[in-house]
């Protein structure tokens, strides 16, 4: 045999040796126990993204007082999505619905974070004003009549944050706080506004990100691909 | 009733007592410690690694060069902590204790887990400054340390290895058993009068709103000044003083701390990403301007700072409760009410 096609034999032996192992590696991949894991991942997401709603709408409603649960919760989100992404590496066709749900993810917990942040800011306001209002009240007499008015009015619209009409009111009263010196009421004040409707945004962003749906698209695609695969494989 | 039925009430009574008390706690902001579940061989490498010179690059200082589990309640008692050749670090080095129940690293929090963390400290410029190739060589050459890793790790000595062994150590050095907790547990008396009515104050105040949860902090990121401009008065600090924005980039980011946990908070004075609170005391007149944006007298600060001594847990067999009370004895505020 010429040396040529010796080593011609031996490419193309080479080759096959390089299909029968890649095949016998999509086999393993493709066992049943590999779809198993993927669809429990997929599934402890959707019931984590459950859980983390309710985390939060919890504190929001004072039924739970720390951020223990909602920050384990989100810890778990992610070590779950780097699972999911670890098994389904290499499987060119889900990187794209792969960045979504981690896009998703991201999303949902970067809102988590701010609503912790902004939650902690809202409630020390809220639990000040009060006593900063009865505070300057004892001092100012005069005001006595509009900080009770105020501390009523804030109340209100903390229940009712698209009432525009009570908010214009309290805006008016903000601008007599100023004008009477009552800097650090009106510091309050502005914190109360702005971060009440941040909080309940940053709940809608977390309800609405849109986790169920990204994880249909995933979970539809690889079955796809694994009926796919199968069928190939028989 | 015979004697045998009076005591079988009685010991309802006492169970019953403490299961409504425990009940009415769980749904207190500050929750007791737990345990982490650990592998006790792998932390015991681990600790000798916290304590081995040989992750610094000349061979002088150990992690707990910067973390002090004896004498400082696992931090270093500084303003700025030093590495090798003396350089001074940027920041205040936080306790170790508990650092397995915060939900991030740093006080920027760019490390995820214990294990990302300790490449900080081994690397860094200004702390140990090493380089893992040549950690990798010193260590392997130590034939006993070399095996150890070949019995508890598939891949034997390798930087992941050495990692984890670390954080399986620092998972160990969680405090539980502090008095609080046993308060929360149900027992009544674990705390005295004074101590509650701090943390009634604690509360009140809203300290809670950040400083909750099992580790009294450690689960989320907060802004250095929400009521007032603490860098404006602060000045002259570096780039650390950014906070999460250096890791985020983001401009909300900017000045946001994580949250520090107060479970060691008497023993690892001075206070502050940047050190520079002094005392417990000044800690809170600080955090009461800049964050609450409200006066706190002095008795309520004392107050206060009785409750924070119930804290600490234990460790290793230990109270680290410290029995003075120097945190108690301050100079009067000399801000108006």
């Amino acid at each position: 045999m010429k040396p040529i096609t010796l080593k011609l034999h031996l490419m193309v032996l080479l080759v096959l040796i390089v299909v029968v192992f890649v095949q016998f590696q999509q086999v393993q991949r493709f066992s049943d126990g590999f779809f198993h894991r993927v669809h429990t991942d997929l599934e402890q997401i959707i019931g984590i993204d459950a859980r983390s709603e309710v985390d939060m709408l919890l504190l929001q409603n004072h039924r739970v007082s720390n951020f223990d649960d909602l920050t384990a919760d989100l810890l778990e989100l992610n070590r779950l999505y780097d699972n999911l992404a670890d098994q389904l590496a290499g499987m060119v066709e889900m990187r794209d619905v792969l960045q979504g749900l981690k896009a998703t993810i991201d999303a949902q917990i970067a809102a988590a974070e701010a609503f912790k942040s902004d939650l902690g800011i809202l409630l020390n306001s809220q639990r000040y004003l009060p006593v900063l209002t009865s505070q300057i009240g004892l001092q100012r007499p005069d005001m006595q009549h509009m900080l009770t008015h105020l501390n009523r009015d804030l109340f209100e619209w903390l229940l009712e944050p698209n009432n525009l009409e009570l908010k214009q009111k309290i805006l008016q009263q903000q601008k007599l706080i100023r004008e009477a010196g009552l800097m650090r009421l009106d510091r309050h004040i502005n914190l109360l506004l702005h971060y009440a409707p941040r909080i309940q945004d940053h709940v809608d962003v977390v309800a609405h990100c849109g986790t169920p749906e990204i994880i249909a698209l995933v979970a539809s695609r690889f079955d796809a691909l694994y009926d796919g695969q199968l069928r190939q494989l028989s | 009733m015979s004697g045998q039925m009076r005591i079988a009430v009685f010991l309802m009574a006492l169970f019953y007592s403490g299961y409504v008390m425990g009940l009415e706690l769980s749904g207190e902001p500050v929750q007791p410690i737990t345990p982490l579940p650990v592998d006790f061989r792998k932390a015991a490498l681990g600790k000798q690694l916290f304590f081995d010179v040989r992750l610094s690059r000349d061979h002088s200082i150990s992690c707990a060069h910067c973390h002090d589990l004896k004498e400082r309640g696992g931090a270093d008692g500084l303003k700025h902590s030093f590495g090798v050749d003396a350089l001074e670090g940027s920041v205040n080095s936080p306790t170790v204790f508990n650092a397995a129940l915060n939900f991030a690293q740093f006080w920027d929090g760019r490390a995820a887990t214990l294990e990302e963390q300790i490449e900080g400290p081994v690397t860094a410029h200004a702390e140990m400054a090493a380089s893992w190739p040549d950690v990798l060589k010193s260590l392997a050459a130590d034939i006993p340390y070399r095996n150890d890793f070949l019995r508890l790790y598939a891949t034997g000595l390798t930087v992941t290895n050495i990692k984890h062994a670390i954080a399986e150590f620092e998972r160990t050095l969680v405090t539980p058993d502090s008095r609080f907790d046993r308060y929360l547990l149900g027992d009544k008396l674990a705390i005295s009068a004074a101590e509650k009515h701090g943390y009634a104050l604690f509360k009140s105040y809203g300290c809670v709103a950040c400083h909750q949860g099992r580790n009294v902090g450690g689960n989320l990121f907060q802004v250095l000044g929400v009521m007032a401009d603490y860098f404006a008065d602060h000045p002259g600090e570096n780039s650390t003083s950014r906070g999460r924005f250096n890791v985020t980039g983001l401009d909300e980011d900017m000045h946001r701390f994580k949250v520090p946990s107060l479970r060691l908070a008497v023993l690892t004075a001075p206070y502050f990403h940047d050190g520079s609170a002094k005392s417990l005391a000044e800690a809170i007149r600080t955090m009461s301007k800049y964050q609450l944006g409200r006066n706190i007298p002095d008795a309520d600060v004392r107050s206060i700072i009785a409750f924070l001594y119930t804290l600490p847990g234990r460790y290793d067999g230990h109270a680290l409760e410290p029995e003075d009370r120097e945190q108690m004895i301050f100079s009067p505020s000399t801000e108006a009410p």
